[in-house]
């Protein structure tokens, strides 16, 4: 095929037209309700979280969540270590880590972590001394049944040491308690899902929204809505990154049937625009979403780890580890928005689902299944349980 | 070639590409012009989840509780009438229920998932310290998690053919211990109450709401909760429960046969239970009716409208090969299963069933998944 330089530079032409057509659906266009609309702003919303300023330097920063995170995943790598047999954690280690107390970390990411003013404890359920307590409370468990543990291969109650089945492993308590997923998954809810759904994204609506902030490029508004969004994934290209672990890992795993990762992630990124924009209205309708997704995944991710329990209630080990997983996401419901302003599942409610299976040995299937009924009829998730 | 030639060849060259680029990233919305194979998508489930429901799931479930129903009368006649004929006839139920078992086990969503039923029914190996205890104090709660491995058909296994080592001693045993014939009625009882509630669900509105839950086969929907089932129930529960673990292939090193986890391990008559589910599984992938046997629409017609291949061949043809394969290997292995996986007896026997049930996992979890575009979503995806 021989072509002259105009035939190629008519290709490359539309090449350029194509592209730009066939993306363009990439990125959503919002259509903000404006009270006295002159001319009605419209505005991008970028497929990534990333938003620049004018010299094309990034305005997000969330370091303080992502250094939280890490620390809670140095924690979940130093807990595991007790899962096998004779390997002990100790209690003031952890608590160390929890409040970042003369703790050296690892630090891979190199985030500054060693010697920061970032830590997990204070910003546990809103610093109540009782949680903080529950939670150190479950360190000095962990570390007492860690110390000279012993396989408990015959998987028998009232034996703590590391429970196995044959292919799984972990540390668990006489009455099959695992502490590892009490800590995890309920520093997830206390710290985590608290902080973004009750902290930063209940109080952005007073923020200010007009001044840049003193050697910062954003504004007080910009970063408290960063900050919330850093604690849902400490990654700006979620999800091709970031599901690895915490919510971007638990919302992502319901993702087939709730869809909420998508909802979050998109409500986080239209937010952000909308805010750059001075667009309240849609601000605030992200906001619901999120709030309303979180409590889902939350819901959703327990009533799977039921439903998991349910189908391998003949299986100890694994019974166990479901049901410690489900009771950390089951009371971690409590640190949600929707729990704490009376919309979602209350705090009563939560305590009757728990109650339903406290005790992992003799659970009944009518005890999960009563659970899992509660749970879905109050977050809404009824038609979708027996999928989750 | 010329120099400038190669010069605006590459420029094309380079934006042909970039074209291609965005076209692949950006038109999934135009695939449907494409001249190419029908999509798992544009075949219409209702009729085959209809023929799956009416006239499979629902006359199956009907004759499995029929089956633990007669069971559980022939208990209460046995235990009023301590003979050893009495007690032969027992044993003939057990045997015939534990085999139509086999047909419904692996249908393990909707209702039966909703009361996991098949941990209820039939796990092993059992527990029999526990049992012993149990029916010493006659204190216990089957529902109870901690029970599961006392209870269903296995427990009967060891009820009716472990405690004693003779006929006439365990007729003498059931007539000095109340205890024993209570346990047995309450385990008897309780795979009826099983039963019950999982027929009744489907000949109620379960049915109904299943055939309609056709629009895609995304997760929740009838397709994907079927073929979910019956992989992982063939993955786990025929090839590894049956097979696998018993003959020692998931003891990676030292492949050490693990004799006690064979099914029925008690009665010493386990591989009619492995021949009935294989042939359940081949019937009800064909579409096959449970009483007609007529064959309807089934996942092979599914597969076949998809035109799944693999290696150039119809996938649903090499899935029954596959299952006919394993059957032939069936005929050359003998019970009790729990003597021929011994090394010294027949355990390469066993080992070659094993393999045959391996194979037909890529067709079925790999293959049938992928052509009907169904997610396995009963992987345990938690690493931790």
């Amino acid at each position: 095929m021989v072509l002259n330089r105009k035939t190629a530079g008519t290709i490359f032409l539309a090449s350029a037209i194509l592209m730009t057509i066939g993306c363009s659906k990439d990125e959503e266009t919002v259509e903000p309700i404006v009270e006295e609309p002159t001319s009605v702003p419209t505005y991008t919303v970028p497929s990534t979280y990333a938003f620049l300023d004018g010299v094309g330097a990034s305005t997000v920063s969330f370091g303080g969540q992502q250094q939280r995170l890490e620390m809670l995943s140095e924690m979940v790598t130093y807990m595991k270590t007790a899962n096998t047999a004779g390997t002990a954690v100790v209690a003031q280690t952890l608590k160390d880590m929890y409040a970042n107390s003369a703790y050296t970390w690892i630090d891979a990411p190199v985030l500054g972590m060693t010697g920061s003013t970032k830590q997990l404890k204070s910003k546990t359920a809103s610093a109540d001394v009782g949680v903080q307590t529950m939670f150190e409370a479950y360190m000095d468990d962990i570390a007492a049944i860690s110390n000279g543990s012993v396989s408990n291969s015959s998987e028998t109650y009232g034996t703590a040491g590391v429970w196995t089945n044959g292919t799984k492993n972990y540390l668990m308590a006489g009455n099959g308690y695992e502490y590892t997923q009490l800590i995890e998954k309920g520093l997830m809810c206390a710290v985590f899902m608290n902080q973004m759904t009750n902290n930063y994204l209940q109080s952005v609506g007073s923020d200010d929204n007009t001044i840049i902030l003193t050697g910062k490029n954003y504004t007080t508004m910009q970063h408290h809505w960063d900050e919330a969004y850093g604690y849902f994934t400490s990654e700006f290209d979620y999800p091709t990154n970031g599901t690895n672990r915490f919510w971007g890992k638990y919302a992502d795993g319901r993702e087939g049937v709730l869809g909420s990762a998508t909802k979050i992630a998109t409500a986080f990124r239209t937010g952000r625009a909308a805010i750059n924009n001075n667009d309240y209205t849609v601000r605030d309708a992200q906001i619901t979403i999120i709030v309303n997704e979180m409590e889902k995944v939350c819901a959703g991710t327990a009533i799977h780890y039921l439903n998991g329990a349910k189908a391998n209630i003949a299986d100890p080990t694994k019974k166990n580890h479901e049901l410690s997983e489900a009771r950390a996401f089951v009371n971690g419901l409590k640190y949600g928005q929707n729990s704490i302003s009376g919309n979602g599942m209350l705090t009563a409610d939560i305590n009757t689902a728990l109650a339903y299976f406290s005790d992992f040995e003799n659970v009944s299937i009518a005890d999960l299944n009563n659970a899992i009924d509660l749970i879905a009829s109050k977050t809404g998730l009824t038609n979708v349980k027996s999928s989750l | 070639m010329k120099n400038n030639k190669l010069k605006y060849s590459k420029v094309i060259g380079l934006t042909f590409c970039f074209s291609l680029l965005v076209l692949v990233s950006c038109s999934k919305k135009d695939e449907e012009v494409l001249p190419e194979d029908p999509t798992a998508e544009d075949y219409d489930k209702a009729p085959m989840l209809t023929n799956y429901s009416n006239e499979y799931i629902k006359p199956a479930y009907s004759a499995y509780y029929t089956a633990v129903t007669e069971l559980k009368n022939e208990v209460t006649s046995f235990n009023t009438t301590l003979t050893v004929a009495s007690l032969q006839n027992l044993r003939t139920k057990w045997e015939n229920a534990l085999l139509v078992w086999q047909d419904v086990a692996f249908l393990e969503f909707g209702p039966a998932a909703n009361i996991s039923l098949r941990a209820q029914t039939n796990v092993y190996p059992v527990d029999t310290i526990l049992m012993k205890s149990n029916i010493a104090s006659g204190t216990y709660s089957l529902a109870a998690g901690s029970n599961f491995d006392a209870k269903g058909f296995q427990a009967i296994d060891y009820l009716l053919y472990g405690l004693e080592v003779t006929d006439v001693n365990l007729v003498t045993y059931y007539s000095n211990t109340a205890n024993a014939r209570t346990y047995l009625q309450d385990v008897v009882d309780e795979l009826e109450v099983n039963a019950s509630t999982v027929k009744n669900e489907w000949f109620g509105s379960y049915s109904e709401s299943f055939i309609a839950n056709s629009a895609s086969n995304a997760q929740g929907s009838s397709v994907s909760n079927v073929v979910n089932a019956i992989t992982q129930h063939y993955e786990t529960y025929l090839r590894k429960g049956k097979i696998g673990l018993p003959v020692g292939a998931f003891n990676g090193f030292s492949n050490q046969p693990m004799p006690e986890h064979v099914e029925a391990y008690y009665s010493n008559q386990s591989l009619p239970y492995v021949y009935r589910s294989v042939t359940a599984f081949q019937n009800f992938i064909k579409g096959k009716g449970y009483v007609s046997a007529a064959n309807g629409v089934g996942l092979d017609d599914y597969m076949s409208f998809v035109n799944a291949q693999n290696g150039g061949q119809n996938l649903h043809t090499i899935i029954d090969n596959q299952f006919n394969a394993i059957r032939i290997e069936l005929d050359n292995i003998n019970d009790p299963l729990s003597n021929e996986v011994d090394v010294n007896v027949n355990n390469s026997g066993v080992n070659t069933v094993y393999g045959k049930m391996q194979q037909m996992v890529g067709y079925i979890k790999v293959d049938m998944t992928n052509a009907l575009d169904v997610l396995i979503t009963y992987q345990d995806s938690d690493g931790d």
